[in-house]
């Protein structure tokens, strides 16, 4: 006969969750927010995921990211070094490396096949318009993560993208060669070039990130999904 | 959570007839729960341990010039091999005709351990049949980019004993890039 629990006699976990509840109203406040309900076309139709992969792949990337930071040292003396380090002589550390990589190859499919789903299906209309502009910024930012996380190993191939990639932003009219002055950090690719990507990579990129997807799920969230065309 | 269900308080108890006994109920439901406790706690100790093994400090760079013993020379008889550990790397000794080789035995390809095969007297990695050449290291056929990397070997007081790496830096590249850190 199981008894129902009295006051003296809770499990454990539930004082605790009674602990927080008395004072956050938990129940209250996240139950809306947990308990949703998804529509059943959505949540048996795997195109509808494509948008979850991706956030899947960012918290990986921000797990692994923050693994990688702990070696890595932004300075074209140590760079490759570091990231030779992390793959030879860290215990575990070529998996760590490797998922960050994978991850951010995965993410940024995911995020263009996302915006294609959202295209064909009519989902970026009216009222979602400004999820839309949301959702293009959030794929350029994950672009650039890419670009910026391409120079770090300080590689050949990583100079010569980098060169390329500043010099495509160089032939911006009028404007392209304050961008590349500023990306580049000089003339050059050299010290100043490799803090700077270090920098947007992983300070300035994850928060305007951070921010953006708040934002888009928030919108999601308060205008609900799209039903089929 | 393991909770004692005390069917009575025990100060009770205590004081009604110094019965100073305490009686646990244990349900199939509770002891499952606390088998399943103990697996989850098993895989998080495995999870947390590698993270810590990841962060844990080098102790030293010391292991490039250890010298280690392999074997007794008698015990590989010309024609037969002896694997080892060399470096947290896996190794093999060859008496070849020409005398003692020793090479790290893990495939350029992608990192599976190649073997001694007598009746072809090849190293042999059984992965994608890559083969390699006992005496040299060479890649006679198969996937693999880049020859095995050679150990320097030295034979006294009959024992073998594998000094260093020929090529250090050589072995840093392959690693890298057969991902066999």
């Amino acid at each position: 006969m199981p008894e129902l629990p009295r006051g003296d006699h809770m499990r454990l976990e539930d004082k605790i969750y009674k602990w927080f509840d008395d004072r956050f109203k938990l129940k209250e406040l996240l139950t809306p927010i947990i308990k949703h309900p998804a529509p059943e076309y959505a949540v048996t139709n795997p195109l509808y995921c494509l948008g979850g992969i991706a956030f899947l792949c960012f918290l990986i990337l921000v797990g692994t990211g923050v693994f990688l930071a702990m070696y890595y040292k932004p300075t074209p003396l140590e760079a490759y070094k570091s990231v030779e380090h992390i793959m030879t002589a860290v215990p575990m550390g070529s998996l760590i490396r490797s998922l960050h990589h994978w991850a951010a190859n995965t993410m940024i499919a995911a995020v263009m096949l996302h915006m294609m789903r959202i295209y064909f299906m009519g989902a970026y209309k009216k009222p979602r318009e400004l999820n839309w502009v949301v959702g293009v910024t959030l794929l350029l930012i994950t672009t650039t993560f890419g670009f910026s996380g391409y120079l770090l190993p300080w590689d050949q191939l990583a100079f010569w993208a980098t060169k390329i990639g500043t010099g495509i932003a160089g032939s911006i009219p009028v404007i392209g060669e304050y961008i590349s002055l500023i990306l580049v950090g000089g003339t050059d690719i050299g010290a100043e070039t490799m803090t700077r990507f270090f920098a947007i990579h992983v300070m300035i990129l994850p928060i305007t990130i951070a921010i953006l997807l708040l934002m888009h799920f928030a919108m999601v969230r308060i205008q609900g999904i799209s039903g089929r065309l | 959570m393991l909770k004692s269900c005390c069917k009575t308080n025990m100060l009770q108890h205590w004081s009604e007839n110094m019965d100073d006994k305490i009686t646990f109920t244990i349900t199939r439901r509770k002891l499952t729960e606390l088998i399943m406790a103990l697996v989850a706690l098993f895989f998080a100790g495995g999870a947390l341990a590698s993270i810590l093994k990841y962060l844990w400090p080098a102790t030293s760079a010391k292991g490039d010039a250890a010298e280690i013993k392999i074997a007794n020379a008698d015990e590989v008889p010309t024609g037969s091999a002896r694997k080892f550990m060399f470096n947290g790397k896996a190794a093999v000794l060859l008496h070849m005709p020409a005398g003692f080789r020793a090479f790290g035995s893990v495939c350029t390809h992608l990192g599976c351990i190649s073997y001694w095969k007598e009746d072809e007297g090849i190293l042999f990695c059984p992965c994608h049949l890559g083969k390699f050449d006992p005496n040299t290291g060479a890649v006679i056929s198969g996937p693999p980019p880049s020859p095995l990397p050679a150990i320097d070997i030295v034979v006294k007081e009959g024992a073998v004993y594998a000094l260093k790496w020929k090529d250090p830096a050589y072995v840093r590249t392959i690693s890298f890039y057969a991902g066999a850190a």
